[in-house]
């Protein structure tokens, strides 16, 4: 009996010593600094240059920020920082010959645990988004409708766009996830692209399909008034531009007046509509530089997945979706597209994110917040709505009814 | 005026047995809560001792039903209305001694804030998860408590044990709900010496408990928010519902710990002297199958209690002092995600003391119990007095308990 006792004791005391080991020695966290270097060297000497930038060091996992500012060498240092994992941010902007010039670049996840880091962060230039992202509605409406998700995408710039051959697709992962997907490209360097699940193409020769600035164009997944088929619906898409309709399939009804956007790539598409995850999705606008090639895909190290690499360079504009505030550290779109995420943290209750405005011009054209931020550039609707703010709609719609 | 209001019901609560020379008969609580305030060893860590200062035999059975209801109170308790089953006894057994005691609690909490999760509120436990909605909890507890002792060996020693089970289940009942599940076992072996009047003991102290709590809600297109705590008012938006919803929390804890005891008993006198020492580390762990850290605690405890009684033919004098002292570490851990893509887990790459809190306790309390000399129909009148309250009742004798306490407790948030 005493034996058995001991042996007990013996083995309650190694279970207990295990966990007292791995809580041993662990001291008081101290701030701890940090230096960053913004570098703008693969920038055209065209361009003017911002007289600073702002660098922001975000700690996701302790809901914790810091704002610095550079000088005008381009470097900044902060000694305020807790030990952890950032993503540092920076961001400038300049204006020149005209036009208004955004500088973005970024570190994810790097670990800053020990003070006296140094960091380099490459920026990169683009003129102010001209086609942009402005409301996307994708979370459905009361009784698990999901077949009124639409697109918004406005003419930011101060120049006539054409949408002709514009693509637009979902990333993969599908959903914001721990999962990660170690892509093998090509050219060995998956950081140069993002991976669409689908992509679908405006038609158009060029020049068909212009959009002027201030004027939206709206891709329905189904261009039909859904207030009339699902009365929870908040949305008429019966006057949008294009929908992703599939064809060969007759559960959903073609608009004769909306143009079917055309089917380019379709590993994430499946049944009868074009449905991306009602818990958010990671999407892109993008001008492709050579025509999709549908058997052009590639796969993820040990996953079956399969998705279309389109270079960074050809995106016009990005925006991470993910289910909840939760959910931001594990976005998928890389931080040089969108630094941040947004989300409205439900589903299938007619919730949208749209842009938000940034000025609005003597006559009456809004131009909207385009940063690359999605945190700080969009904000939560309680309910979708088609062309808000009222931007113009293309002289070619002839089918709108307002 | 008082803004929380205790109403408190003990049927059946006078159901004893005493049996005192072979006779049985029933027994009153002031002559229980003598029997028990004699046995000092009783009240120690130290079980083995109980061989020195017995209990009287005897046997319980108690139903209550509590009602607390008011405006002073924790935010998480709420107003709680409990139905209370205990039964207890103390018994020889051959030569040893043994005493038990089990009870059951059925505990409705209404109109309970800012705790989604725990069964047991824990001031020293930073890691939980909150929510602001107004909710209420049911709650089911089990407690089961012995004590035995071996008769004195060798006229030198006597070993005993304590040992507690208890389990724990409960549920809150809006969204965003949770289904809670506490277990724990204790037990403190222990050894007594004994050189005449005066006797020494040494107990070893070990408990480990596992607690479980799964989230979710009953409105699954509905998220709701709610906050990881860290520790004196930081947090992070969290998400209950949902793919990207929280999964289940885990609470492990581990204690060990040790007493010592010095006691003297004398033909009118006792005195008991222990101090002791804890160390406990609760690690909350969440998502079973990809755990990640939330946090874990370290909580150093030492105190020590004395223990003076002092008996006459017509009374009996109890004097006890306690001092206590708790300091507990609150650590978080970094952790980032192994992409690896066959290992897929999150890695702690660096923790750090985060927040810090401490208590200080020190109480002092008299008892005094007297026969006395009138006797209405079998019962005496006796009063209870505190620094409060004076709350007349009726049992077998005059008793009078004062007590006097001071408390002192700090905690700092390290950085953000």
């Amino acid at each position: 009996m005493k034996k058995y006792i001991l042996i007990a004791i013996v083995l309650l005391t190694a279970i207990s010593c295990e966990q007292f080991k791995q809580v041993a020695e662990i001291e008081e966290v101290t701030p701890i600094s940090a230096n960053v270097k913004i570098s703008a060297a693969g920038i055209s000497a065209d361009t003017p240059l911002p007289s600073s930038y702002t660098v922001r060091f975000i700690n996701y996992g302790e809901n914790f920020e810091i704002s610095k500012t550079t000088d005008a060498s381009g470097n900044v240092s902060t000694s305020d920082l807790i030990p952890g994992v950032y993503t540092v941010t920076a961001t400038g902007e300049s204006a020149g010959g005209g036009f208004t010039y955004y500088f973005s670049g970024s570190l994810t996840n790097i670990n800053i645990l020990t003070g006296g880091q140094n960091f380099n962060i490459e920026v990169a230039s683009s003129k102010a988004g001209a086609l942009i992202l402005k409301e996307i509605y994708f979370n459905g409406s009361t009784g698990y409708y999901f077949k009124d998700q639409f697109y918004e995408i406005y003419n930011n710039s101060e120049e006539v766009q054409y949408a002709d051959g514009m693509g637009i697709g979902n990333i993969l992962p599908t959903q914001a996830s721990t999962a990660t997907y170690n892509w093998e490209v090509p050219d060995g360097k998956p950081e140069n692209y993002i991976y669409l699940a689908s992509i679908w193409q405006v038609p158009g020769d060029g020049n068909d399909f212009p959009v002027k600035p201030g004027e939206s164009i709206v891709i329905a997944q189904i261009a039909q008034n859904h207030t009339a088929i699902k009365p929870t619906s908040p949305v008429d898409l019966s006057g949008a531009e294009f929908e992703t309709f599939i064809v060969n399939q007759s559960v959903n009804p073609d608009n004769p007046n909306a143009h079917n956007m055309i089917l380019a790539f379709d590993k994430g598409v499946f049944g009868t509509q074009w449905l991306v995850t009602v818990f958010g999705g990671a999407y892109a606008i993008f001008m492709p530089d050579k025509e999709i090639d549908p058997n052009g895909w590639v796969k993820p190290q040990g996953k079956s997945d399969q998705a279309y690499p389109i270079p960074i360079d050809c995106v016009l504009d990005a925006v991470e979706i993910v289910n909840n505030a939760t959910k931001i550290n594990q976005k998928r779109m890389p931080t040089n597209l969108d630094a941040g995420a947004t989300f409205t943290g439900a589903t299938y209750n007619c919730n949208s994110v749209s842009r938000k405005i940034r000025e609005t011009k003597a006559d009456g054209r809004h131009i909207y917040m385009d940063t690359n931020n999605s945190s700080d550039d969009f904000q939560l609707n309680s309910v979708a709505m088609v062309r808000r703010n009222n931007p113009g709609v293309p002289s070619w719609n002839t089918w709108y009814k307002k | 005026m008082k803004k929380y209001i205790i109403a408190s019901v003990l049927a059946l609560s006078t159901l004893f047995v005493a049996q005192a020379q072979g006779s049985k008969s029933t027994i009153y609580p002031t002559a229980l809560e003598l029997n028990q305030a004699k046995a000092t060893w009783f009240n120690s860590n130290n079980a083995a001792g109980m061989i020195l200062t017995p209990l009287s035999d005897f046997g319980t059975l108690s139903v209550g039903y509590d009602w607390k209801v008011g405006d002073y109170k924790l935010q998480q308790e709420g107003n709680l209305k409990t139905l209370d089953i205990n039964t207890s006894g103390s018994r020889p057994l051959g030569k040893a001694r043994v005493w038990g005691e089990f009870s059951y609690q059925n505990i409705t909490q209404e109109d309970t804030k800012f705790n989604t999760l725990r069964l047991t509120l824990d001031p020293d436990m930073p890691y939980i998860l909150a929510d602001s909605r107004l909710s209420y909890f049911k709650k089911q507890t089990y407690n089961m408590t012995m004590k035995a002792a071996t008769p004195v060996l060798w006229d030198l020693v006597a070993f005993g044990a304590t040992a507690n089970y208890y389990t724990k289940s409960g549920a809150k009942q809006i969204d965003p709900r949770c289904e809670s599940f506490e277990y724990g076992i204790e037990v403190k072996p222990s050894a007594v010496f004994t050189f005449g009047d005066h006797s020494a003991g040494l107990t070893f102290m070990y408990k480990n408990a596992f607690d479980r709590y799964s989230p979710l809600n009953s409105n699954n297109q509905q998220d709701q928010p709610a906050f990881n705590l860290r520790g004196v008012g930081t947090f992070v938006d969290v998400v209950v519902g949902s793919f990207g919803g929280l999964g289940t929390y885990y609470y492990k804890t581990n204690r060990l710990g040790g007493a010592l005891q010095y006691g003297y008993q004398g033909l009118n006198a006792k005195v008991l002297a222990e101090g002791y020492y804890t160390y406990q580390v609760i690690d909350v762990f969440h998502s079973p199958s990809k755990p990640r850290r939330m946090g874990s605690t370290i909580q150093h405890v030492a105190g020590g209690n004395l223990q003076t009684v002092l008996e006459g033919d017509s009374f009996t004098n109890k004097i006890t002092l306690d001092g206590y002292m708790r300091s507990t570490d609150g650590i978080e851990y970094i952790q980032m995600i192994d992409a690896t893509y066959e290992v897929q887990q999150w890695v702690t790459i660096a923790k750090f003391i985060r927040s810090k809190y401490d208590f200080t306790g020190l109480s002092l309390s008299m008892t005094s119990t007297k026969i006395a000399e009138q006797v209405m129909t079998g019962w005496r009148v006796f009063r209870v007095s505190t620094l409060t309250d004076w709350i007349p009742t009726f049992c077998l004798s005059l008793l009078s308990r004062l007590k006097t306490y001071m408390e002192r407790s700090t905690a700092r948030r390290i950085l953000w």
